[in-house]
């Protein structure tokens, strides 16, 4: 009586457990239903990729999560690289596959990707979040067949939770529109749900707010802890940066944009040396880093609402940055500025004249 | 490797059952107590390799006193103060070293240094079995000739018990490793193995870790609670204590019934007690027999005269409290209990008319709901916080960032709030593991806790949820 008594137990256990995970891939992978989600993600990548489209030379794709979305401006990059610039800033919350996947679908010979990742890419764990479940099997299951065996299982289990909106919602369409969609009628598009930043995306897809910082003064973020990296993170970038090689593109790693806040102001040794850590692991792999650090930690009045994200002027100064950068890396030639303080303070200069001029030519929304 | 992990119920405990049945179907019943010992020294070393010397010497030097007392006739006194010394020693340097550092200095004003040693993980328990053995080597009580080393090593090591108890006496699990009739395959004992480990799991993951998360916020923000904010936080520790560490108990004793041995369990449905002394004979019973037996009856109990037996009360449970942590709170704690206990006997000899049923239980369960708020805060200044939320120095009612961020997040609908509600039913009036033993012959038994088995292997698929067990700093 008790052996059978056992062996009901576990086919049930069995049974429950497979029935949800195969309701999952048929519901959320197979013909994904609607739930809430980031669908303007989606169409971000759309309009990025239509853009690259009608680039035929050789670019340089920047990708990352929203610290480039918010803190790059591609037309001032272009003029003062004299190259293509495409960006691809995203969500930092995305898995770094997805990146992988759009540099793989995009990017050809000769192309440059230059990735300045957000510092929690370095220290994350590789396993899948509610969210990223969540918003992969509503818009971006194209990218799960980049993902391993373990991950795409994790998926599913992670979207069970999803099950019952998905068949409430079993009717209602998925919010996505093609580029011509978009196009032909904007304020349908999921872009423009976002309420923050009704009306921001730009035709490069970035988002350039021309406001006054959110963050208050005596806001604290915890960037970069040197305990906490991730050694599979590194590992993943160097297998594929010898991937993009191999058809002769190059991957090059930069900092992310950061505040200056007192517990991270990279311009004090003290703190200077959290980033140090990264580097000896980007250098320990073979990864090549380039860029300043201290240039990418900005004052809160450039800032926009979170740790990563800066407003137009402080999107317009890193850019003047990272131009620089650039060029110096093309040029293969270190960056060295040899008094930081008066190249930042020209810099900013410049940024406040473009800024301006930019306000004129009305290239902000409200 | 908490019991609550794949990496004990996918790996570590199949494989040593495993190795156990394939031993009894083979009849190499000669390696049952190794693989027994062997992988408890597995389990144990799993947290923190270095705390192996720890327990092989704590099991080592114990069982040589041991032999001595037994042996010996002479000195005998002197061989069980010193073995005892030895074990409070022990503890004292792993446990309480930096806590006298901190009396010390306080009371002296000196500034000492701390030393910062790692609490071994389990000390308290394994230190007090061995110091009941110890003590009833002393006085020849229970001890049968034919223990030997062996039955020794797995009575301290065993690893259902080993990390957080039950304080097993080796009168009731001894025996057991040597006995014959737990040496053949037994079916029902598998199989309730089963349903008490999903009990436990089921307790510890949807009820504690879901209620983890409003305790800590609760208790950080102290100082600006209102009372029912504070009363809210107060329930949730109460409960979340509860189901944890009888989750625990659960699984400890489900993974002990595989080997076909049993444990006591620790709880009988405590939150139901109708009186102080009620509780501490339904809450963590094997620390209050320990507690009876090794310091309240060798101090005299009651029969010694009110004043002595009110004394004894207090020293027991004073020592109770310093058990649980090297902090001043576990001793407020431990004070608060035994004087409880000390007003329950005075109310107990006046032979008044026993107050009714709702009012006891009421009476009991405020108290004990109080008595943890001690045990939880981390400084003393905590406390003063929660009595001022309790005596209305601050609003009534839930502020209205409490109920966003605590009561319902998501929606109007206020989900937390009753879950506590559901909770509070489940302490008061549904049964305990015990109590559901006998339907665990039923059909329908077993499909209740396979489904709970899925819904605890989904909440442990997202590990971001989980939390450790709280005994495990005891």
């Amino acid at each position: 009586m008790y052996k059978q008594k056992i062996i009901l137990f576990f086919s049930l256990i069995l049974f429950s457990f497979i029935c949800p995970l195969i309701l999952s891939y048929l519901l959320c992978i197979k013909y994904p239903r609607y739930i809430p989600a980031e669908y303007w993600i989606k169409e971000a990548i759309t309009i990025k990729e239509q853009y690259i489209k009608t680039i035929t030379n050789p670019k340089i794709i920047i990708i990352s999560g929203s610290n480039s979305l918010f803190g790059v401006c591609t037309p001032l990059i272009k003029e003062k690289t004299n190259k293509e610039i495409v960006n691809f800033g995203l969500h930092a919350a995305l898995p770094i596959e997805v990146f992988f996947a759009l540099i793989k679908r995009n990017a050809k010979p000769n192309d440059i990707i230059l990735m300045p990742l957000e510092y929690t890419y370095y220290k994350k764990k590789n396993n899948i979040t509610s969210w990223q479940a969540n918003n992969l099997t509503s818009w971006g299951t194209e990218f799960i067949k980049e993902f391993s065996s373990t991950q795409f299982l994790e998926i599913l289990i992670k979207s069970v939770p999803s099950l019952p909106n998905r068949i409430k919602n079993f009717n209602v369409d998925l919010p996505i529109h093609t580029y011509e969609e978009h196009m032909q009628d904007k304020n349908s598009s999921a872009i423009l749900s976002l309420s923050s930043y009704r009306n921001a995306i730009n035709n490069f897809g970035e988002i350039l707010t021309d406001n006054k910082s959110k963050l208050k003064n005596d806001v604290t973020y915890a960037y970069v802890n040197p305990a906490g990296l991730n050694d599979f993170r590194f590992e993943q970038l160097k297998d594929f940066s010898d991937y993009l090689a191999k058809q002769n593109i190059r991957l090059i790693l930069t900092y992310p944009v950061s505040m200056q806040i007192s517990d991270f102001n990279l311009f004090k040794k003290e703190h200077l040396t959290k980033i140090e850590a990264v580097n000896k692991k980007c250098e320990g792999y073979g990864l090549d880093l380039i860029g300043i650090p201290e240039l990418s930690n900005f004052e809160l009045p450039y800032s926009f609402d979170t740790e990563y994200h800066l407003n137009a002027e402080g999107a317009i100064l890193r850019s003047l940055y990272l131009a620089d950068t650039i060029n110096c890396y093309l040029a293969g030639i270190p960056q060295e500025i040899a008094d930081l303080e008066e190249y930042k303070n020209e810099k900013k200069a410049e940024a406040k004249k473009i800024l301006e001029e930019y306000r004129k030519l009305g290239y902000f929304s409200e | 490797m908490v019991f609550s992990s794949f990496a004990y119920f996918l790996c570590f405990l199949p494989v040593t059952i495993f190795l156990y049945y394939f031993c009894l179907y083979k009849k190499y019943t000669k390696f049952l107590l190794f693989i027994i010992i062997i992988s408890s020294l597995f389990f144990y070393g799993y947290w923190e390799p270095k705390n192996l010397y720890i327990i092989i010497s704590s099991v080592l030097a114990n069982y040589f006193f041991s032999r001595l007392l037994l042996s010996q006739n002479t000195y005998r006194k002197i061989i069980f103060l010193l073995s005892v010394l030895f074990n409070i020693l022990l503890i004292f340097f792993y446990k309480y070293l930096d806590f006298s550092i901190s009396i010390v200095n306080y009371c002296f004003n000196q500034d000492l240094p701390f030393y910062h040693i790692v609490l071994p993980i389990g000390i308290s328990f394994f230190t007090f079995q061995q110091i009941a053995y110890l003590s009833d080597c002393y006085t020849k009580k229970h001890i049968a000739s034919d223990e030997g080393f062996l039955n020794y090593c797995c009575f301290i090591c065993f690893f259902p018990q080993l990390i957080a108890g039950p304080i097993v006496h080796h009168k009731d699990l001894i025996p057991q490793f040597y006995s014959i009739q737990n040496q053949i395959i037994r079916w029902k004992n598998i199989h309730y193995a089963l349903l008490f480990f999903v009990i436990g799991l089921s307790k510890k993951l949807l009820i504690a870790d879901n209620l983890s998360p409003l305790v800590a916020y609760c208790f950080d923000t102290a100082e600006t609670l209102s009372f029912l904010e504070a009363l809210f936080g107060s329930l949730c520790y109460t409960f979340q204590l509860y189901f944890d560490f009888s989750g625990y108990s659960d699984m400890a004793v489900g993974s002990a019934l595989f080997f076909n041995i049993k444990l006591p369990h620790n709880f009988y449905s405590p939150y139901k007690a109708l009186s102080i002394r009620d509780f501490w004979r339904r809450w963590h019973i094997t620390l209050s027999v320990w507690l009876r037996d090794y310091i309240y009856i060798p101090l005299g109990g009651n029969r010694k005269g009110k004043m002595r037996t009110y004394l004894n009360l207090f020293i027991t449970f004073l020592i109770g409290g310093v058990w649980h942590g090297a902090a001043i709170t576990f001793v407020i704690w431990g004070i608060l209990h035994g004087l409880a206990l000390i007003i329950h006997r005075i109310w107990d000899t006046r032979k008044t008319k026993p107050l009714p049923r709702f009012a006891a239980w009421l009476l009991t369960f405020s108290f004990i709901n109080f008595a943890w708020i001690v045990f939880r805060v981390k400084e003393l200044s905590d406390l003063g916080k929660f009595f001022n939320a309790f005596t209305f120095q601050h609003s009534f009612d839930f502020s209205k960032t409490f109920r966003t961020t605590i009561i319902s997040p998501d929606s109007l609908f206020p989900e937390k709030a009753l879950f506590i509600v559901a909770v509070l039913f489940l302490i008061v009036f549904a049964k305990n593991s015990q109590e559901l033993q006998s339907k665990f012959k039923k059909t329908w038994f077993t499909v209740y806790c396979a489904i709970l088995a899925v819904l605890c292997i989904f909440k442990l698929l997202q590990p971001e949820n989980t939390q450790e067990f709280i005994y495990f700093q005891f």
